[in-house]
């Protein structure tokens, strides 16, 4: 018996997929805990009926799913939602991107710069959310203060109107240092040679940018828009601290609703239906960026 | 010399059988919201009674109310959670739906705590289909804090005594630049007090208990909504929404008047405002609801330590333990046989007592969805209106539908 199993153990030793598995078991194990058991036990919530001590348990079938297509709280949400990534996500990329390009060279001061663009990606998003709601309040921020000097008299968080794009703008200051550094090790992966032979044949600046640098950096564009995707997505602290959701629920996201249904009213089923709802949404973006971004993915 | 040694040591050894062989002191988890100024006072009187108790050890874990909230939720579903914790009214409803709740009655009847020591409102609040479902923490009124330089300034010598003279004197202090700009508010008016004590105190409720329907697209309602969001719209006496919070604006300087609880003192001393506080004028019928955290035990996790509780309870409620916490923090004492405490005088505390004969409690907040009706209807509607976004009357009368869809879950 025990040589049986010191058998089967060498074996498994000695193949290269065996090896392999034994190296991601610990992380499948820690995802499988936090992640995909979560997961699925969100998709069965959804279809069930019940209160949050776990009692009256009824199968609901579509019946949630029904009921969010019906609430008006769903559709500003995800119309929110999708607002918040339309606009943040293209942001942060060009933004990342510019200037990456524009300190990709070694210098002191590219290096000062480097580590001043990441200081707000390694802060808490709370922290830094609760700093720009005082920064950004119309009576006793420092915003408001130099924008009255000037004649302006916005309302800032407190104007439905100028809630959202202050989220987005709070939220690409605080992402952006993330893909600028990815993009700045991608820039150094592309081939010297490319630019030498563009010299060469006398390409400007400007095409060399558009014909070398963007195309070689597409797959890392497209990781750095899927991640900035799932993260837009699924935007909750900034929120939650800078505005509440509102005003006048005019930043509140599908996420702060989930959160909202779930910790709030107890409605357990119907918060994981909504998620479930996200779940798919956010699949959905996943693979097509995906698909798209794979598809520049060419070895010179 | 050798028998002295084994001596010693068998007399240690029994010591120490004996020591281990007590039975050990039962373990209470107690999560609390209380993070201000009033946490430390909290944890110094949990600390005395661990001290002096030789059967119960409290393990006391302190959060913001968000986050105590947010793991209440998952320790319910997850059925491990605190022994007890504190917390306001209104999730009563909620928990007691759920069946969640242990029902203290025994705190009473075994004679460990004279209902008589405390004020009627203490022993209404958590008493649903005739149970006590949850034991009481404090009481306290929120009442209008005043930055008394700017009274100074604007000449205001006497405190209002009804709500026309209150926003009369929040005009005058209201003061604006050339273009017309605010620079000082007369009366920060947060939508919850709007509803829960001016609209209350005018003697206009949301919702019409006995019929179980909303009241707020009544033209009485209408009418006194309609002359909030003049005052604060026309008259600019108020923020539409103070996204920093009152307490803030306060501290700043940019409003003469709000309303708040006694755990504001701490801060707005630490601030260095010249202030004082006063009680909020009545409005014709004189109602208002008064504030009553509550210590909740949930049936999951209690069990048999219930006894443990009570003798915790006991401790928390006796005198020496509510002078130190009005002391510490400002609240008014639990208790009404302590009006005439001499250690209290000259204390905020006394100043919040000043109110304690008006403790006043209502069943409203006892709706499973009382929350979501004040923070997410009345809110919403109240900031379409100051915005500009809706008329009261439209805005009021979407929110007034939604309101009885809740109101169905009783």
């Amino acid at each position: 018996m025990a040589t049986n199993r010191t058998t089967a153990w060498n074996r498994l030793l000695n193949s290269q997929k065996g090896v392999a598995y034994l190296f991601i078991a610990p992380s499948l194990l820690i995802i499988s805990f936090f992640v995909i058991i979560p997961m699925i036990c969100s998709i069965v919530f959804s279809f069930l009926d019940f209160n949050i001590m776990f009692t009256k348990i009824k199968f609901a079938g579509f019946a949630n799913f029904i009921k969010l297509f019906h609430d008006h709280r769903v559709k500003g949400a995800l119309f929110n939602t999708f607002y918040f990534t339309i606009f943040e996500v293209p942001l942060q990329i060009i933004v990342a991107l510019v200037i990456a390009v524009i300190i990709k060279n070694q210098s002191v001061m590219n290096t000062i710069f480097r580590g001043v663009y990441f200081i707000p990606v390694i802060c808490s998003l709370t922290i830094v959310a609760l700093v720009w709601e005082f920064l950004l309040d119309r009576d006793v921020g420092i915003v408001s203060f130099y924008l009255k000097q000037i004649g302006i008299h916005w309302g800032l968080l407190r104007d439905p109107d100028q809630a959202m794009p202050l989220v987005i703008i709070v939220t690409v200051w605080k992402n952006f240092g993330f893909s600028m550094v990815v993009f700045l090790a991608a820039l150094q992966g592309i081939p010297q040679s490319l630019y030498e032979a563009a010299s060469i044949d006398g390409i400007r600046a400007w095409d060399r940018l558009f014909k070398i640098t963007i195309p070689m950096m597409l797959p890392t564009v497209g990781f750095c828009i899927i991640t900035a995707l799932t993260a837009a997505f699924q935007a909750f602290d900034q929120i939650y601290v800078m505005t509440g959701g509102g005003p006048i629920f005019r930043t509140e996201t599908m996420v702060y609703y989930i959160y909202n249904m779930a910790f709030r009213t107890l409605k357990l089923p119907y918060a994981s239906a909504n998620a479930v709802v996200l779940f798919i949404i956010i699949l959905a973006f996943s693979l097509f960026t995906f698909r798209r971004a794979s598809a520049h993915d060419k070895d010179y | 010399m050798a028998r002295k040694l084994f001596s010693v040591f068998m007399i240690t050894l029994a010591v120490t059988a004996a020591v281990y062989a007590a039975p050990g002191k039962v373990t209470l988890q107690f999560w609390s919201g209380f993070t201000g100024p009033d946490r430390p006072v909290l944890e110094q009187i949990v600390k005395n009674f661990n001290d002096t108790s030789k059967t119960t050890t409290i393990e006391m874990s302190t959060m913001t109310w968000d986050v105590l909230d947010q793991k209440l939720t998952a320790s319910f579903a997850a059925g491990s959670g605190p022994d007890f914790f504190n917390y306001g009214p209104e999730i009563l409803g909620k928990y007691y739906n759920l069946g969640a709740l242990t029902n203290v009655d025994e705190l009473y009847s075994s004679g460990m705590v004279d209902k008589k020591i405390f004020p009627k409102s203490v022993i209404a609040v958590p008493v649903i289909d005739g149970k006590n479902l949850a034991a009481p923490m404090c009481v306290f009124d929120t009442m209008i804090y005043y930055n008394k330089d700017m009274f100074a300034a604007a000449g205001i010598k006497t405190l209002p005594k009804n709500q026309d003279e209150l926003f009369a004197i929040a005009k005058k202090l209201t003061k604006k630049d050339a273009q017309g700009n605010v620079t000082q508010y007369g009366l920060g008016l947060a939508y919850d007090q709007i509803f829960q004590t001016f609209m209350y105190g005018w003697g206009l409720d949301p919702v019409d208990m006995a019929k179980n329907k909303s009241l707020m697209a009544q033209p009485d309602h209408l009418a006194y909504v309609q002359r909030m969001a003049d005052l604060v719209t026309k008259d600019k006496i108020s923020p539409e929404i103070a996204s920093t919070g009152m307490d803030t604006l306060f501290n700043s300087k940019k409003i003469a008047m709000y309303c708040n609880g006694p755990w504001a003192t701490t801060g707005h001393v630490s601030a260095g405002v010249n202030f004082d506080v006063f009680n909020i004028p009545p409005g014709p019928k004189a109602d208002k609801i008064s504030g009553h955290p509550l210590f909740y035990i949930p049936t999951k996790f209690m069990g048999s330590k219930i006894q443990n509780y009570y003798e915790w309870e006991k401790y928390w409620v006796d005198k020496p333990q509510q002078a130190m916490w009005a002391k510490g923090t400002g609240y008014p004492t639990i208790r009404i046989d302590m009006g005439n405490e001499e250690s209290l005088k000259g204390t905020w505390a006394s100043k919040f007592s000043s109110a304690a004969d008006r403790f006043t409690t209502r069943n409203f907040v006892l709706y499973q969805n009382a929350g979501k009706i004040f923070d997410e209807e009345l809110k919403n509607a109240w900031e379409a209106v100051c915005l500009g976004k809706a008329t009261v009357k439209d805005a009021f009368a979407a929110a007034s539908v939604n309101i009885d869809g809740y109101l169905v879950d009783k």
